[in-house]
């Protein structure tokens, strides 16, 4: 029987077992696994995920086996909305997936499927990082179409996750972030690309004593074939107690940018896609492409973050702005640019949580007026029309039935400042900036 | 059905429970209780307890109650039954946070080893105000502390804990079960733990020579690559 025939013959009002037990084996198998990759109510911990998956080798059966599942598959009751996904329903099934995936003992887990038969969406694993990379995708329609489409994002799975650092509050720290993160990454042997993307500024350049770009940028994102590698520079690290040089790579800002073209005319010669489209070209050869993405919304941010998989907000407790600003940006322009995304099917950015950078010695007032400030923050987030929840974005380990209000946060440190006065990252220079950046990175990404 | 009484829900009369690990609660939070409660009030969260003998009980957690029970005068208590196995203790103690948590250090995640500092931090009077949370996760988390004997060591990495005050904070929230040291050791880390005295000594077993002008860095060279 085939995918149509099953979804045809299942009743309207399906419940989780008979959509599990009638639809989700025909499903994998369109999507390429045989009888033998797959295992229902697969134990992870002391709980079971629906179904998990994973290709046979020739001398390992996964349904014998058991070991290393690449897929983990979450099944609903047709009843259960997982189209709107501001649904209680549909938070609940996606949180619960995101559960299983982060578990210690799915490390080797790659991709989540969430589907009620109705719906499907596919989450990609990239470390700590859980993200969607479809849209809820309507199963009733051209359900070959979705296949496929699903089909491409497993065969073919991205190297890289594009993080994009932005606040449009300026001055919290997005450049000393982006270039922390990718030499603490670097140092975890990772293999990292950094995008200056601000060219007003071109600071992330200066930091490392490397002189911009001229031109070159702007012919690559106005071209459709044009290589990225051309204009990728390698920041290398040396110092005698190294057995090998550490470093990056990094793509510089274009100083013509901002001096040739203004911007009504960026706009229309370059798509908001572009920058998306020049790292997708690369991102086979990095496991982490940072671009720091300029303050305030127009052109370059907007290019910035529309390429990113998820969108890293540095803000300062002590700064009222760069905490609205952050709320803004997760439900104003973040939104803006998963509606653009989603017309060409695919989903994200995602916003990852807030954190507090250059917290100096706070003390317990300051801590009250910046919570304070988050609470208003966060009831206008409600009060809006669209009924947007930002406490786990400013309160990350906040539970049901646990207060939790501890924030993500890099202290002040005069090290951090100081290297950049060396031009060099302060991950490199100094091990107590090194080992607070680590933190971070732990937090978020590994 | 069963005849045993573990598991029920029991107004016991409060002479026949004995107090077992009292409560170190400040009495203003007791007196509090107490006056809420008043001498005919219900305790709504009930006493665990244990039978020791035919109408003779022991507290097992909740000791708080029990104090404010006997600060309020109540002459029966609603008691929970519980069996007297250790582990029955040990949960109940946990649940009604009685007991100081503990994190097995030899063998802890870097997630257990950041959560014990941070609750260590969080403390009102806590003696490691000023030492660099960062830092200490990254550095015990990176130490053979699987090796460790006792938490000296921790002095040694460079991270403003020294052997006094801040250390037996730290003895507080965590405890070793140590691997013996592998005959052959080619861990740096550990290498560089060790005096030169001992790294001497090592070499020597293994038999390596002229040994008497190298210094401790070129030692733990030599040991690791061998």
């Amino acid at each position: 029987m085939s995918l149509e025939q099953t979804l045809q013959f299942l009743p309207s009002d399906a419940t989780e077992a008979i959509v599990e037990g009638n639809f989700s084996k025909p499903f994998l198998k369109a999507l390429g696994f045989e009888d033998l990759e797959m295992v229902p109510q697969f134990p992870v911990s002391n709980r079971a995920v629906d179904h998990a998956a994973r290709k046979n080798t020739s001398n390992d059966i996964f349904l014998e086996s058991f070991k290393n599942p690449h897929l983990y598959m979450e099944v609903k009751a047709r009843s259960e909305n997982l189209a709107d996904q501001c649904h209680p329903n549909y938070c609940r099934a996606a949180q619960q997936l995101k559960h299983y995936l982060l578990d210690p003992a799915s490390k080797s887990v790659k991709w989540g499927l969430l589907t009620n038969s109705l719906h499907a969406q596919l989450f990609r694993k990239h470390g700590k990082v859980v993200h969607p990379v479809t849209p809820c995708l309507p199963l009733d329609g051209d359900i070959k179409r979705v296949v496929k489409d699903l089909k491409q994002h497993l065969e073919s799975p991205r190297r890289a996750l594009i993080v994009a650092v932005y606040n449009n509050k300026g001055g919290v720290g997005k450049t000393t972030t982006t270039l922390n993160l990718a030499a603490t990454l670097a140092l975890l042997k990772k293999r990292v690309l950094v995008v200056d993307f601000d060219p007003n500024q071109s600071d992330l350049g200066d930091a490392l004593n490397l002189k911009p770009l001229r031109g070159k940028i702007l012919d690559i994102l106005k071209s459709k074939e044009a290589d990225a590698r051309d204009i990728i520079t390698s920041y290398k690290f040396e110092h005698p107690k190294l057995p090998e040089p550490l470093g990056f790579d990094v793509i510089l800002a274009d100083e013509d940018l901002i001096s040739d073209v203004d911007e009504a005319k960026l706009k229309q010669q370059v798509k908001l896609h572009a920058l998306r489209r020049v790292l997708e070209s690369v991102q086979g050869e990095y496991d982490y492409i940072l671009i720091d993405a300029p303050p305030n919304w127009r052109v370059f941010a907007q290019k910035a973050i529309y390429a990113a998989d998820v969108v890293l907000i540095p803000a300062r407790h002590d700064n009222l702005h760069s905490l609205q600003n952050a709320g803004m940006a997760i439900t104003r322009f973040i939104p803006e640019m998963q509606a653009e995304r989603r017309r060409f099917g695919e989903a994200g950015p995602m916003a990852l949580p807030i954190f507090m950078n250059n917290a100096f010695r706070i003390s317990d007032a300051q801590l009250q007026l910046m919570h304070q400030a988050v609470a208003k923050i966060i009831k206008d987030g409600r009060s809006s029309p669209t009924k947007f929840d930002l406490t786990p974005y400013f309160y990350p380990k906040f539970r049901k039935g646990h207060k939790d209000l501890r924030m993500i946060s890099i202290p002040y440190m005069a090290y951090i400042s100081r290297a950049d006065f060396m031009h060099i990252p302060a991950a490199f220079a100094f091990k107590p900036a090194r080992e607070q950046y680590l933190n971070l990175v732990k937090e978020y990404f590994l | 059905m069963s005849l045993s009484d573990v598991g029920n829900l029991m107004c016991l009369p409060f002479d026949e429970i004995e107090p077992g690990e009292p409560s170190e609660v400040h009495e203003y939070l007791i007196q509090f209780a107490a006056n809420q409660l008043g001498p005919e009030g219900r305790n709504w969260i009930p006493l665990v307890v244990k039978e020791t003998a035919p109408d003779q009980y022991q507290v097992v957690g909740n000791a708080f109650i029990y104090a404010v029970a006997a600060e309020a005068g109540l002459g029966e208590v609603w008691c929970i039954i519980a069996d007297d196995s250790p582990e029955t203790v040990a949960i109940t103690q946990a649940l009604a946070q009685e007991t100081q948590p503990k994190t097995n250090l030899s063998t802890a995640s870097r997630e257990e080893i950041s959560a014990a500092i941070d609750y260590l931090m969080s403390q009102a009077d806590s003696p490691l105000k000023g030492t660099n949370p960062a830092s200490l996760v990254a550095r015990l988390d990176d130490a053979p502390r699987q090796y460790w004997k006792d938490l000296k060591p921790i002095t040694k990495l460079g991270c403003r804990i020294t052997a006094g005050k801040k250390l037996k904070a730290l003895e507080q929230i965590f405890y070793l079960t140590p691997k013996p040291l592998p005959e052959v050791i080619t861990d740096r880390a550990l290498l560089e733990s060790l005096n030169t005295q001992q790294l001497k000594a090592m070499a020597k077993k293994r038999e390596i020579e002229g040994l008497s002008k190298l210094k401790k860095a070129d030692l733990v060279k030599l040991l690791a690559a061998a």
